[in-house]
């Protein structure tokens, strides 16, 4: 054949250090991007996935060139530089992704209703997760109540407990009743 | 229409766009092609696939003519693998007849 291409199928490839040690695991096939090829939605590892690879194999003239792009995404992440970027091309599912999440994200904020997350706070002793040397250090004291976990998010199992506890506990007397 | 169908794309690119379909495993491209997919100056020579279990069996039964090798528990020194196939496209050849008839 002469223009025959050489296709390696690789099954549970991992990269393999100077001691024989694994450096990096098989990616995740999860987590793909989608670019189309003849009208075929073809499944292709992640830039960031394959600086990882790179980087373990010491390919790192080619790692140095993905670190580039991803960092010019990064500073790029605003929808119409994604899309005229990347116009005439195909355009991953990701970037498309990412796109719609910062349009989105601008206008909930121009309209006030986007909020960021609050900060955990520590449910154990009742004080802000701040005071224990974590980060950020500005956000407001809110003490966490009794079915939230140590991290301060809402645990079933503690709330389940405490509904149980609640049924159990006697009633109080009526000190009004006559 | 004869132009139309060989086009200028290169071949790993053609090879990628007539790989048998997968339906039961995961898969993806990896190597070079990923980044000349990404948009990277790159030029593949090959296409290298990274797969699970089922999609490994799917691929190979479905390019089975063209699989030239198969091996279990491949190790390269910096990559190793559970298994190993090695196969040459035929995308090229049926693309060029397939003009040709036309």
């Amino acid at each position: 054949m002469v223009h025959g291409v050489e296709v390696e199928i690789l099954e549970g490839a991992e990269a393999i250090g100077p001691t024989g040690d694994v450096v990096v695991a098989s990616p995740d096939l999860d987590h793909v991007d989608r670019i189309i090829v003849s009208g075929r939605r073809i499944p292709v590892l992640p830039l960031s996935t394959i600086q990882v690879l790179l980087d373990a194999t010491g390919n790192r003239e080619r790692a140095a060139m993905v670190a580039k792009v991803l960092g010019r995404r990064c500073q790029g992440a605003r929808f119409d530089s994604v899309w005229s970027r990347r116009t005439g091309q195909d355009i991953t599912v990701s970037e498309i992704a990412a796109a719609a999440f910062v349009t989105v994200r601008a206008v909930l904020r121009s309209t006030g209703k986007w909020t960021s997350p609050r900060w955990p706070t520590c449910a154990k002793s009742g004080s802000p997760a701040h005071t224990r040397n974590s980060w950020p250090p500005t956000l407001a004291a809110r003490p966490s109540p009794p079915w939230h976990n140590r991290r301060g998010f809402p645990s079933p199992r503690r709330f389940a407990a405490r509904y149980r506890e609640t049924l159990r506990r006697p009633a109080e007397p009526d000190l009004n009743y006559t | 229409m004869l132009v139309a169908v060989t086009g200028s794309a290169p071949a790993w690119l053609r090879a990628l766009g007539e790989l048998p379909i997968v339906r039961g495993g995961r898969w993806a491209v990896g190597g070079s092609a990923s980044l000349a997919l990404h948009g990277l100056p790159v030029d593949p020579r090959d296409l290298d696939l990274l797969v699970d279990h089922l999609a490994a069996a799917e691929l190979v039964d479905g390019l089975r003519g063209a699989v030239v090798s198969d091996e279990a528990r491949w190790d390269r020194g910096d990559v190793r693998a559970v298994r190993r196939s090695l196969a040459w496209s035929t995308a090229s050849r049926s693309k060029s007849w397939r003009a040709q008839r036309l």
